[in-house]
């Protein structure tokens, strides 16, 4: 057989998966009115770069940033920003962790046996960061819509602050909700992702996912799963996690809703992008961050030559790491 | 007023500032702003205004929201200011030392972030010299009503021009400019009045002339023996010089030209216009002149011959420069010979022959500045030649006889008389060439083409070292209160003053019960 039948085969193979039926649970749809007064959203996000690698230690920059947007009748004003920057250093070999700090160690549990390691340390970092300025925000703030990039689940739970930020949250009369901007969940037990699946149904309305995939997930999950279409218009549905007033979905829906209706980003909270933007702004400062870098270094007697051997790119791998004189080699041959 | 920060900048190319403005409609070019660096102001003027290529924008543009904030001024503000921003380009005029207030060139640029400000008007205060001899002839663009000062006495020294497009404003600010000079004192003007704009009234609007607002210090001559009020305006045509015909009738052929010429070889004691109107080939040669082309200069020669003021008598230059000498201003009337454009030429031409033999032979003590209406017509390279002006344009600063080039042409005045001008007050020009040849040699010049070739009518780039920094100008609205106030310095009414009114006005009407 011929790699061509294989991929007929294949291709065929996957259509008749997609085309797989059980019978799903009817969809029960909610509508959704955006709110008149809507309340004020401090959405919240975070992102990391890698700078730098010294054997099995890697340093790394992680960054949270809130930004609490009013939204009147003109259009979206944002408040002063916080912005949290911090660096670590992860390690990959358990001897330097065991002379690290309790978090460091926690990090390198909760992510053993991962691929690359030291990236899902990092990634924890900067959830860890995340979960701490959400505290900070939910504790300072009241009456306010809390939006969180991602899902409510905690992984791993011994990292986390869901469970403080909703009781925090509940305390000052926050909504507090997650949003997922891709999600590849089959909650509706169809063969296509639940949000491919809603794509064929119009309109701007919340579902909430089957209990029984909440049931599945409930030790980690701090709230309740919908999916919605927050703009009649909007390009998709997104998970959103409901983590307080959870017996009131049209209530939260509504402001969320309200926050969705940017020209920029139909039915996706504008503060979130904004937020977003603002994280990954660390990136971007890579420059500066490699020159401290230098600096340090050549202070600790090393040479120019090992120090720029050991910058990273963002996602941690050498600048002249093996494997990309390899994909050089390969471009160059095309 | 903050309006946005620096975000680029060369010393060559001028800054960028990203703007915080909801709506950049608030910034026009040739606005001035301020760029607060951290040892200096730097004096801007805006050079342009851009919304720059977005790709978000492109996809959006055209699209249809329902119930959503569509993107726009203001909508959708970011951590760092609006999503959507124009950006300003900017040009440094003059740094301004903060500390001692002292300028200079701009020869740095201000850091990143750096805050940009409409100018106020302590900014300009410091920009702006006010000297006994300066007046405004408007306000600056753009900044709370500030009237900027020229220094007249300056702008007197060197031949000037004034540009515009017909309609642009010409009249109106050459009307200040005149005032101001008289105001000032700084020198006498001689201006041929085409269409009756600068004696007493206007005939065309009837607003107030030169004559009106000083009335010891103007007098009129006028060509139109029907006008008893003005001094009769007579030339002898013994003065007349070849060149005069040859510029004052520019449809001359070349052969025309010769035959003048021969004529004026063999003339003897005859003027030249009797001279020609007598002259035959058989008296001339064959050899020099050609019948037809004698006939035809014959036949142009009645637009000379008719001119009424054309006689012997009492002449008329000798008397002008006698008041000029007491200190007196000529508006000279062409009164119904207005409309005739060969009429204009002929006689501001002898006169500019003869005020550049009196002023080169004889040292004249009083500055005279000949405005020159149409000066292409005159100076065109073509013409120039043959006619004084672009004598007095190149050679009597010296001897106090100043040339103001009032046209709407630039590009038809010889590059070289160009070169001469010091000063130069240019109103809109929408003619490309016109704009380059009006702006050439001026620093800058690709923000100065922008900002002639887009500034509205009566606005006016003042350009030269009359006023101490390149400036867009408003011109003030020409009226009784204006030139009172701003040009003639009437005096503002103090308290003093109005209780004395008030008493007046209490003895007259009694006081109320």
């Amino acid at each position: 057989m011929s790699v061509r039948d294989d991929l007929r085969e294949a291709l065929d193979l996957m259509v008749r998966f997609r085309d797989a039926r059980t019978e799903p649970e009817a969809l029960d749809i909610h509508p959704i009115r955006p709110a008149d007064v809507p309340a004020d959203l401090v959405a919240v996000d975070g992102s990391y770069s890698f700078l730098y690698n010294l054997g099995s230690m890697w340093l790394a920059v992680a960054r949270a940033a809130a930004i609490p947007y009013s939204l009147g009748e003109e259009g979206f004003h944002p408040q002063p920003p916080v912005i949290v920057d911090r660096a670590i250093v992860v390690s990959v070999w358990e001897d330097i962790v065991q002379k690290q700090s309790d978090l460091h160690r926690k990090l390198f549990d909760a992510t053993s046996h991962r691929d690359e390691q030291q990236k899902e340390m990092v990634n924890e970092f900067r959830k860890h960061l995340e979960g701490e300025l959400a505290l900070k925000v939910a504790r300072e703030h009241k009456g306010v819509v809390l939006a969180l990039d991602g899902s409510l689940m905690a992984v791993p739970k011994e990292l986390d602050h869901l469970e403080d930020v909703v009781a925090a949250c509940e305390a000052n009369g926050n909504i507090l909700i997650g949003v997922s901007k891709d999600s590849m969940l089959h909650a509706f037990g169809r063969s296509l992702p639940d949000e491919q699946y809603l794509q064929g149904v119009n309109g701007m309305g919340y579902v909430r996912a089957p209990r029984a995939f909440e049931e599945q997930k409930r030790d980690i999950l701090y709230g309740d799963v919908y999916f919605a279409r927050l703009h009649p218009q909007a390009p998709k549905w997104f998970r959103v996690d409901v983590g307080t007033f959870r017996d009131d979905p049209d209530f939260v829906f509504s402001h969320l809703a309200a926050h969705s209706k940017s020209g920029l980003s139909l039915g996706y909270p504008f503060a979130l992008i904004e937020a977003h933007r603002l994280a990954v702004l660390i990136r971007q400062h890579r420059e500066f961050l490699e020159d401290e870098i230098l600096k340090q270094c050549a202070h600790l007697g090393m040479s120019v030559g090992e120090v720029a051997a050991g910058l990273t790119q963002m996602e941690g791998r050498r600048h002249g790491a093996f494997h990309e004189h390899l994909d050089r080699v390969a471009r160059d041959l095309k | 007023m903050k309006i946005g920060e620096v975000i680029a900048g060369s010393v060559k190319e001028g800054l960028q500032v990203k703007l915080q403005l909801e709506n950049p409609e608030a910034l026009r070019i040739g606005y001035p702003v301020i760029v607060e660096g951290q040892q200096y102001d730097f004096y801007c003027l805006v050079d342009d205004i851009v919304n720059q290529e977005m790709d978000i924008a492109e996809r959006l543009a055209g699209a249809e929201f329902r119930d959503a904030i569509i993107p726009g001024g203001g909508t959708h503000e970011g951590y760092g200011g609006p999503i959507f921003y124009s950006k300003a380009l900017l040009k440094p005029i003059q740094l301004i030392e903060k500390e001692s207030g002292d300028l200079s060139e701009p020869q740095t640029i201000p850091p990143y972030f750096s805050e940009a400000r409409h100018a106020a008007k302590q900014d300009v205060d410091v920009i702006y010299e006010i000297t006994d001899t300066s007046v405004p002839l408007g306000t600056i663009r753009g900044i709370e009503p500030y009237f900027v000062h020229i220094d007249f006495a300056k702008l007197v020294e060197k031949p000037f021009a004034i540009y515009g497009r017909t309609g642009a404003g010409k009249s109106i600010l050459n009307k200040l400019v005149c005032l101001a000079i008289l105001a000032k004192d700084v020198g006498s003007v001689l201006i041929f009045d085409m269409v009756g704009e600068y004696g007493v009234y206007s005939r065309a609007d009837d607003t107030k002339g030169l004559k009106y607002y000083f009335p010891e210090k103007v007098e009129i001559f006028s060509l139109d023996p029907k006008n008893r009020e003005a001094h009769p305006f007579i030339l002898d045509p013994r003065e007349i010089e070849p060149e005069d015909l040859i510029v004052a009738l520019q449809d001359l052929s070349p052969a025309m030209v010769d035959t003048i010429y021969a004529v004026n070889q063999h003339k003897g004691n005859q003027d030249l216009i009797t001279a020609i109107q007598q002259a035959t080939v058989e008296q001339l040669g064959e050899a020099l002149v050609h019948e037809m082309s004698l006939n035809a200069l014959k036949r142009r020669m009645n637009r000379i011959m008719r001119l009424p003021f054309l006689r012997e008598g009492k002449d008329a230059f000798q008397q002008m420069m006698g008041l000029i000498r007491q200190g007196k201003s000529i508006v000279l009337d062409f009164g119904e010979f207005g409309g005739e454009t060969s009429t204009y030429l002929f006689v501001a031409n002898v006169l500019a022959h003869r005020l550049y033999d009196q002023y080169t032979e004889r040292a004249e003590e009083r500055s005279l500045i000949v405005f020159l209406e149409e000066a292409h017509k005159f100076l065109d390279p073509e013409v120039a030649r043959y006619t004084k002006f672009a004598q007095l344009a190149r050679e009597t600063r010296k001897f106090k006889l100043i040339l103001a080039l009032v046209d709407q042409r630039p590009t038809r005045i010889d590059s070289e008389i160009r070169s001469q001008l010091a000063n130069r007050l240019i109103l809109s020009l929408k003619e490309q060439t016109d704009i380059q040849s009006a702006l050439v040699g001026v620093q800058d010049v690709t923000m100065w083409e922008k900002i002639v070739g887009t500034v509205p009518v009566r606005t006016v780039a003042a350009i030269g070292d009359a006023i101490r920094v390149p400036t867009v100008i408003d011109v003030m609205k020409y009226d009784d209160e204006n030139v009172k106030e701003h040009i003639l310095g009437r005096k503002r009414m103090t308290t003093v003053d109005m209780e004395g009114v008030a008493e007046k006005a209490k003895k007259i009407f009694g006081s109320s019960p």
